[in-house]
């Protein structure tokens, strides 16, 4: 069984169609990614399957469980985490009260949350920060803390919204080494990137939507080269031809 | 707190006649006009950025304080010191404005509630400080103790007029934000500040215009209202609460909405207190704020 | 640790008041022990320095209104949520033990049981609805409904209406809570400050607190971790009633007479707010500086302008608090620990 079941997706605003349709599976431990043109519906697709939005159609399932239209905080329970595209921690808070916050859910007494909180810290190499505020954080270690907070809620999927967006090439290869490890560990990653270069190396699989649609599945090798995600990015004329 | 008891002809537990219903619904529209007019001034602010003056009422209070003093000072009648009190509100706007709207504007929710906030307890404590918590009233105004009579049904000449100054304003302020190049800039600022600014319109601008206004409002509904409306330093808190209502039942942000829901509220103000009693109409007007709140948020006509 | 500087958002979390993180930084410096024994010592004694009835009673407002304003607190300053209805549960716990005393002879103490589970109930029937508006609606929404309280016993016979209800003088005794003396109301108002400020204590160090300052710092953020803000929101409003609802049994007790408008009043709700504010939101002392602050404004005010006087502590109160919003948003509270900080 997969982990997460997404089945004909649909999330419509007034007239606008910003998810039509939409499917896709995710096994225990892949790496996912989600490429799309702005616009594509990708952010709306997860806030789907987040909670934050109500599905007009279709059905969402985690480990066979159906998980359509609850609350994000019932999401969160029952194993997704995610990001958000535009940061977010709790800035008035320190480092470490910020993760210990995301530790709670599953801690069951102050102490266990503590050592989670310092574990998880210590695994996303924020340990030496941990007492620092969270507004003094720089955008790459904020978004590090956002992850860290997230995985100290022990996901089964973790949902990654632009996660290299503002970051530089070095910063962006650390943050692919954490994600990386935290993959090895067991999570699921389902990551929205627009960096080409650094969710082709990293899926297993990838899947293109194009203005709601879903418009192609597969390996990153393959989906590379289908004419159809060319066009959706670069328009008709790019398509190659013959090649 | 009561609201002390509007002088129109409410006769309590007699038999509820057609005529003392219609009676009792026009007077409830008259003063619906000024619950209008009071409050598009706040509808145009919250529309502009998002903030709710808490002080509004207690600037309704200076406006009626300021006709009082001008009539008892100088024994100009509140109709002929409008302007005065207008123009005296319209400064206390821009300065609220200047010195600490401004300087909030980004600041979070909280620290926005508590600037207004304080500023109400300020303000209100300020007038009784100065002059005595003693109710106040001007007499022998010019349309004081007038009436009209019009088919059996009688309208006070106060009211009529302070309703008929409250439309002649609504009826500006329409037309400058329909057909005036600012204030269709400033519709444009209160619909998206950074587009319009985008566009050369200067945000700070607008947003002083719109305190102005919506302050200007309130000076003029005051000095309407000191003609027949006890004036003491607790007056603000109900007509400012009353003005909530009437913003959130029109919408918060929708001018037209203050408009229809101010007309809406003074009628079921003064119905609630013929078919009920008089001691619950404050009650009855907050239940409404209430029910819209938590029923249909985005109120008559408004975009929450 | 130099000092990051954050950004005006971050100013009003409770974190940023605090030049230590929460955990760790609760390893007690000696000195502040001492300073703490020392003014436990203190008020321990006051009655015996300060023997006049007006010295204590100085002191007992000062603990009710702190009181009070620690239970605002924890609604308003920790989780974010501005609530200027709390008179209802002041006038809940005021008349419940009034009127089980006067009709039914329950001692006081009893009646404020049952007030607490009266105010319990009715944070929840408030709160329930209400905590899904957004900031300044909600406020508003629970100015709304301690004007509707207020009318209700206005205009309810059995529960005095306008004129209130006088409380009836019995022997004294603790089961009566009456004294001749107050040197027992004090010890009782300082006993109910004490606990209120224990939880409080605890709360900040425990997932409630966690969980609190994530719904006032970001709401949805919170959401995606799992929390859910209305039921976080209920228990800390639910917190907050509960003792205010204590303060409320003890003013009736004190004074011997209530009526609505001492004790379901707006300027009762406003009051618990603006000494939060001006002490510091989401600060265990706070609230305690804000009452020591303004009951000190009262009463000089009312030496030295007699009567007419009672406006200008507010008129202060409510520039400071002005002040407070736009310049120094952590309050008195956050302008010691500025304090502090640059000394070191």
């Amino acid at each position: 069984m997969a982990l997460l079941e997404v089945d004909k997706l649909t999330k419509r605003f007034g007239g606008l169609i910003a998810n039509d349709q939409v499917s896709l599976s995710l096994a225990e431990g892949e790496i996912v990614g989600l490429i799309g043109p702005n616009g594509a519906g990708k952010t709306t697709l997860f806030n789907c399957i987040a909670g934050f939005y109500k599905p007009d159609g279709g059905s969402i399932r985690l480990n066979g469980k159906d998980i359509t239209g609850q609350t994000p905080e019932q999401v969160c329970r029952e194993g997704i985490a995610r990001t958000f595209q535009i940061v977010r921690v709790f800035k008035g808070m320190t480092v470490l009260d910020n993760v210990m916050v995301g530790a709670y859910l599953r801690a069951r007494s102050d102490a266990e949350a503590r050592r989670n909180a310092l574990d998880v810290l210590k695994f996303t190499g924020l340990y030496p920060k941990k007492d620092m505020l969270a507004s003094s954080l720089t955008i790459s270690d904020k978004k590090r803390l956002e992850l860290a907070r997230a995985l100290a809620t022990r996901p089964k999927l973790l949902m990654l919204d632009e996660a290299m967006a503002g970051l530089n090439p070095t910063e962006c290869q650390e943050a692919v080494e954490i994600i990386r490890t935290i993959n090895r560990a067991g999570v699921a990653i389902l990551m929205v990137e627009h960096v080409m270069e650094i969710i082709m190396p990293i899926s297993q699989r990838i899947i293109v939507l194009d203005y709601g649609k879903k418009i192609d599945e597969d390996i990153p090798e393959r989906v590379a080269k289908n004419p159809e995600v060319i066009k959706a990015y670069l328009g008709e004329k790019y398509v190659a031809r013959g090649r | 707190m009561p609201p002390p008891d509007f002088p129109v002809h409410e006769r309590g537990n007699a038999q509820v006649t057609a005529e003392l219903l219609v009676q009792t619904a026009v007077n409830g529209l008259l003063i619906g006009f000024v619950f209008s007019l009071v409050a598009v001034g706040l509808t145009l602010i919250f529309g502009m950025m998002e903030i709710v003056n808490f002080a509004h009422g207690e600037f309704l209070m200076m406006a009626m304080y300021a006709s009082f003093w001008m009539w008892s000072l100088f024994a100009l009648d509140p109709l002929v010191s409008l302007p005065i009190s207008t123009l005296a509100l319209v400064l206390l706007g821009i300065a609220t404005y200047k010195l600490i709207i401004k300087r909030i504007l980004n600041a979070p929710m909280l620290a926005q509630i508590f600037a207004t906030f304080g500023l109400m307890v300020f303000l209100r404590s300020l007038a009784q400080f100065l002059w005595t918590p003693n109710f106040r009233v001007i007499q022998h105004s010019m349309v004081s103790d007038g009436r009209l009579e019009l088919g059996g049904i009688f309208l006070g000449l106060p009211q009529l007029v302070a309703a008929a100054g409250a439309v002649i304003s609504f009826a500006f302020i329409y037309w400058f934000v329909e057909r005036t190049e600012t204030g269709r800039a400033l519709m444009a600022t209160a619909e998206d500040r950074d587009a319009a600014s985008l566009m050369g319109i200067n945000s700070d601008r607008m947003f002083t215009l719109a305190w102005a206004i919506g302050s200007g409002c309130v000076g003029v509904a005051g000095a309407l209202l000191s003609t027949f409306y006890y004036i003491q330093p607790e007056v603000g808190a109900v007509f400012g609460l009353t003005t909530f209502v009437v913003v959130a039942l029109g919408g918060f942000g929708s001018i037209p909405g203050a408009f229809i829901a101010g007309l809406l509220v003074g009628l079921v103000q003064v119905m609630a207190g013929l078919f009920i009693a008089p001691s619950i109409k404050f009650a009855v007007v907050l239940a409404i704020y209430l029910l819209v709140v938590l029923l249909r948020p985005q109120g008559l006509l408004g975009k929450y | 640790m130099s000092q990051p500087q954050g950004d005006i958002t971050g100013q009003w979390a409770p974190g940023a008041s605090r030049t230590q993180p929460l955990e760790e930084g609760t390893r007690r410096s000696p000195l502040k022990l001492l300073a703490l024994g020392a003014l436990l010592l203190f008020l321990l004694i006051y009655p015996w320095i300060f023997t006049l009835p007006f010295q204590q009673h100085i002191a007992i407002l000062i603990f009710l209104n702190a009181l009070m304003a620690v239970g605002w607190n924890v609604l308003g300053g920790y989780t974010g949520q501005v609530s200027l209805g709390n008179t209802i549960f002041f006038g809940v716990g005021a008349y419940t033990s009034a009127v089980l005393l006067k009709n039914f002879l329950i001692s006081p103490w009893g009646g404020m049981l049952v007030g607490i589970a009266l105010s319990v109930v009715l944070a929840i029937l408030v709160g329930y609805p209400c905590f899904r508006l957004q900031g300044h609606y909600f406020a508003i929404a629970t100015i709304a409904v301690g004007e509707i309280l207020y009318t209700a016993v206005i205009n309810t016979q059995e529960l005095g209406a306008a004129v209130g209800i006088q409380l009836p003088i019995l022997p004294e005794s603790w089961i009566n809570m009456q004294f001749h003396d107050k040197a027992p109301y004090y010890y009782i108002s300082l006993s109910f400050l004490t606990l209120a400020m224990l939880v409080v204590y605890k709360i900040e160090r425990s997932k409630l607190g966690y969980y609190f300052r994530a719904i006032k710092e970001d709401q949805e953020g919170a959401r995606a971790l799992g929390i859910n803000p209305t039921n976080y929101k209920l228990i800390a409003f639910i917190i907050s009633a509960i003792f205010t609802s204590m303060a409320g049994t003890f003013y009736a007790q004190y004074i011997t007479f209530i009526d609505p408008y001492s004790t379901i009043y707006l300027m009762v709700s406003i009051t618990m707010c603006l000494i939060a504010v001006l002490g510091g939101l989401g600060t265990l002392w706070g609230p305690v500086i804000g009452a020591v602050v303004l009951i000190g404004l009262s009463e000089s005010t009312r030496v030295m302008l007699g009567g007419t006087g009672t406006a200008v502590d507010l008129l202060i109160y409510g520039f400071l608090v002005v002040a407070v919003a736009v310049y120094q948003p952590n309050g008195l509270m956050g302008l010691l620990n500025s304090l502090r900080r640059r000394r070191k």
